[in-house]
């Protein structure tokens, strides 16, 4: 059998982690394969491997039985593959057609000046062979997000792709755009484009898909044509691993009701509540996009919320900006420590101050006795290893990235630590430090409040777990009732 | 520095005399008391090129108080506010309105220059107060006055920088502001602070160079922006913020005004003296890129 692009043995490591190992993926002509799996199963990996951004750590990709050597995004697409991104790359303030051909504008022969004329009118010639009915002059910017897509699809067609990769391309769109866009999928088919479609929307797979396959924890576990699984099968695939326990907890004691949010809107966020009691990790657990982070940024007053209340300790909390939120000794740790959590070019001294530089007043001056001695207990509390606090904390493992960042929140003593993906990008031994590190806190009378992709973590650390989908709360375990089936079954939806 | 000495000294022997580096420093002062707010408002990631008419507009001010009779020092401390208000215009088009510092200060340094001309109808006024003189001429233990500012100034910042909550605040949102906005930092209010302080200084400035000619011209100081902003990138504040010294920037000020200094003497024309100038800027600010390296990804 010749398949039309063949991938064998993709494996990529980022510095000693294996995040995909031994993957082989196949496609025909005309094929839509749906590829699925959880938030870090190493979808989005494989996907980068072949649209060449990323070079593979070892592996081979035949395209019609010849081997390829991708060294950038440009030798894919010579070789007739495009991605379209679930954050779409477009010139906003250009028309369409430029966008189509942008790189590659006709010129005239003698001024090589641009051939407007025939630029525009390929274009539409474009547009009307895959049935879009969108004006080649339009500018961008004035689109839908579903006609801006479909601008991305002509630019791949007008390249006569044979191979299109769509990374959750219905996440935005809604029913109407959504079916239009299976429409225009099932032409494509049959003028012999391939379709790599990824989706956490499993329902849509059966109506679209050919064929599912399924990745876990960047291993391969299954591939099936769409006729011979159902929606049950597979969740299975998706979540079956082993359960081995993460992180035994230690037994702590509840207490309270410390946080209470309730009714919260705000952008993709809505008519979500949570409660959070004294010693507890609650967890608010969902597929990437699906909101979190947007509830947690809007609790925390950095993102603005329309509606919904707030309480702690049973008061009314009023919080409109990050800067209320420390205020009331509430602190986030967010997921991403390089950009919004640490400034790397500084020392772990200023990092670790960074959150408290108003408790260390005295008089006019700042007391520096005391900073010293705090900073001295919070590297020894939390081992995190470093020549000394004058160290700069780019220097440091992003392990010790991460402790120097919860040092920071931890020093405050706050009454609600909200924690974004507690252990992103650290190593092995690191996680479970982190784990040990939160759970003393519990046992010190702590609340926190965590989101985090994996789903063994969440599982291994909550005391109680909310599932979020599309924006919304829709179910919430304790610690006993929550399964990795559960968790998925809710967080996919329907 | 050293090398430079002696390089200028072999050149023209006259350079190393006591007296040569009183006129060094005196030349430095200046250019350092502006140097000193640069400073901070560098860490803090922004930038003021509107210093010098900020200067000019604090010397207008008590150049014509004084013409209409007013008392130079009632004259002085309408300046001193008027500048500061000027920083405060700034630091709102920057910290609320939220535009670039480098686009905000490039357009109010031509608001604050045409104000400052229009005080007096573009008339530089001379001014005969010998106690006015003394405020920027008088030499104590054998030192200008307007070195010790200086060195009042820099010792002011040091201080602000690394011993109050102010000056931590300020290398914080140098170094990452989105990271500060979570920690609960008052961006605006402390962007606000540190160019209105700029406003003060740079007023300062200026009150002390009108002192020094006897002259208030609202002419005073244009294009030397870059004279105090050189030395603050030289001694290794980084251009983006969040990282340095204030001392770093008094030993800019002080090797480029021996650099400037040692070229007069070697008798160079003065377009040669700018070039120099001009490639000392680039050398500092390819320096401060190199220590940053910034990629695509």
């Amino acid at each position: 059998m010749d398949y039309l692009l063949q991938m064998k043995n993709m494996r990529k490591d980022y510095a000693g982690v294996t995040v995909l190992s031994d993957v082989n993926l196949t496609l025909e002509k005309g094929e839509v394969l749906a590829l699925v799996g959880e938030n870090g199963a190493g979808k989005s990996t494989l996907m980068k491997l072949l649209s060449g951004s990323v070079m593979p750590t070892s592996g081979e990709i035949y395209i019609d039985g010849i081997q390829q050597h991708f060294k950038n995004p440009f030798d894919a697409i010579e070789m007739g593959i495009s991605t379209i991104y679930q954050e779409l790359n477009y010139y906003k303030d250009l028309t369409v057609a430029e966008n189509i051909y942008s790189g590659r504008l006709p010129v005239s022969k003698k001024l090589k000046k641009v051939d407007w004329k025939k630029l525009n009118s390929d274009a539409q010639q474009v547009l009307a062979a895959i049935g879009v009915d969108i004006s080649a002059t339009a500018v961008v910017n004035k689109l839908t997000v579903a006609e801006k897509q479909l601008v991305e699809i002509a630019k791949a067609v007008s390249r006569n792709n044979r191979i299109i990769i769509m990374d959750e391309p219905t996440a935005t769109l809604n029913t109407q755009e959504t079916d239009s866009l299976f429409q225009l999928i099932s032409r494509l088919k049959k003028n012999g484009v391939s379709i790599i479609f990824i989706s956490h929307r499993l329902e849509e797979l059966f109506i679209v898909a050919d064929r599912v396959m399924v990745l876990r924890d960047g291993k391969y576990i299954g591939e099936r044509a769409i006729r011979e699984i159902n929606r049950e099968e597979i969740i299975r695939m998706m979540v079956g691993r082993e359960i081995t326990n993460l992180y035994p907890r230690k037994v702590s004691h509840i207490g309270d009701t410390v946080f209470e949010a309730n009714n919260i809107c705000g952008g993709i966020v809505q008519d979500s509540s949570v409660v959070v009691r004294e010693g507890e990790i609650v967890s608010v657990f969902g597929l990437m996009g699906s909101g979190q982070t947007e509830f947690f940024e809007e609790l925390f007053g950095a993102r603005k919320m329309d509606s919904g209340e707030m309480k702690l300790d049973g008061k009314t909390l009023k919080i409109k900006s990050p800067a209320d939120a420390v205020a009331k000794n509430i602190a986030y740790v967010p997921p991403e420590r390089k950009t919004t959590g640490l400034c790397l070019a500084q020392t772990i001294h200023q990092n670790i101050l960074g959150a408290s530089i108003d408790r260390y007043k005295k008089g006019i001056a700042v007391d520096q006795k005391r900073e010293k001695a705090d900073v001295k207990t919070m590297i020894g509390k939390l081992a995190i290893k470093c020549q000394g606090a004058k160290t700069e904390v780019k220097a440091l493992s992003g392990g010790n990235q991460q402790k120097v960042l919860l040092a920071k929140w931890i020093l405050r003593t706050p009454r609600m630590i909200m924690i974004n993906e507690p252990t992103r990008g650290v190593d092995v031994e690191t996680k479970t430090e982190i784990y040990e590190i939160m759970d003393s806190l519990c046992q010190e009378g702590y609340s926190i409040l965590m989101i985090s992709s994996e789903m063994p973590e969440v599982l291994a650390l909550s005391d109680r777990i909310y599932v979020m989908c599309r924006g919304k709360i829709n179910a919430s375990f304790s610690r006993g009732e929550a399964t990795q089936d559960k968790l998925m079954e809710y967080a996919i939806g329907w | 520095m050293l090398v430079l000495i002696v390089a200028f000294t072999i050149i023209n022997p006259l350079f190393f005399r006591w007296s040569n580096f009183v006129t060094i420093l005196l030349n430095a002062s200046i250019i350092g008391i502006f140097a000193s707010g640069m400073t901070l408002v560098v860490m803090g990631g922004g930038i003021d090129l509107a210093a010098t008419a900020e200067a000019a507009v604090a010397t207008m001010c008590m150049g014509c108080l004084y013409t209409r009779g007013v008392s130079i020092w009632v004259g002085c401390l309408v300046g001193l506010v008027a500048s500061t208000i000027c920083g405060i215009v700034n630091g709102i088009l920057i910290a609320k309105v939220k535009l670039t510092p480098l686009i905000v200060t490039i357009s109010t340094d031509m608001v604050f220059r045409a104000l400052a001309y229009s005080f007096t109808d573009v008339k530089t006024i001379s001014i005969s107060d010998p106690n006015f003189y003394a405020f920027g001429r008088m030499y104590i233990f054998g030192i200008p006055i307007s070195v010790l500012y200086m060195v009042l100034a820099f010792s002011a910042i040091a201080y602000l920088l690394k011993y109050t909550t102010f000056g931590r605040k300020i290398f914080a949102i140098g170094g990452n502001v989105t990271a500060s906005y979570f920690n609960g930092i008052k961006i605006e209010n402390t962007q606000i602070r540190v160019y209105t302080l700029m406003g003060l200084i740079s007023g300062f400035a200026g009150l002390v160079t009108a002192a020094q000619s006897a002259v208030a011209a609202p002419i005073t100081l244009t294009n030397r922006v870059f004279d105090f902003i050189s030395p603050v990138i030289l001694g290794g504040v980084s251009m983006s913020g969040g990282k340095g010294n204030i001392f770093g920037t008094l030993i800019g000020c002080v090797l480029l005004a021996i650099v400037a200094n040692g070229m007069v003497l070697a008798g160079l024309q003065s377009y040669w003296q700018t070039l120099v100038k001009g490639l000392i800027l680039i050398f500092a600010m390819c320096i401060d890129a190199f220590r940053n390296k910034q990629s695509y990804v």
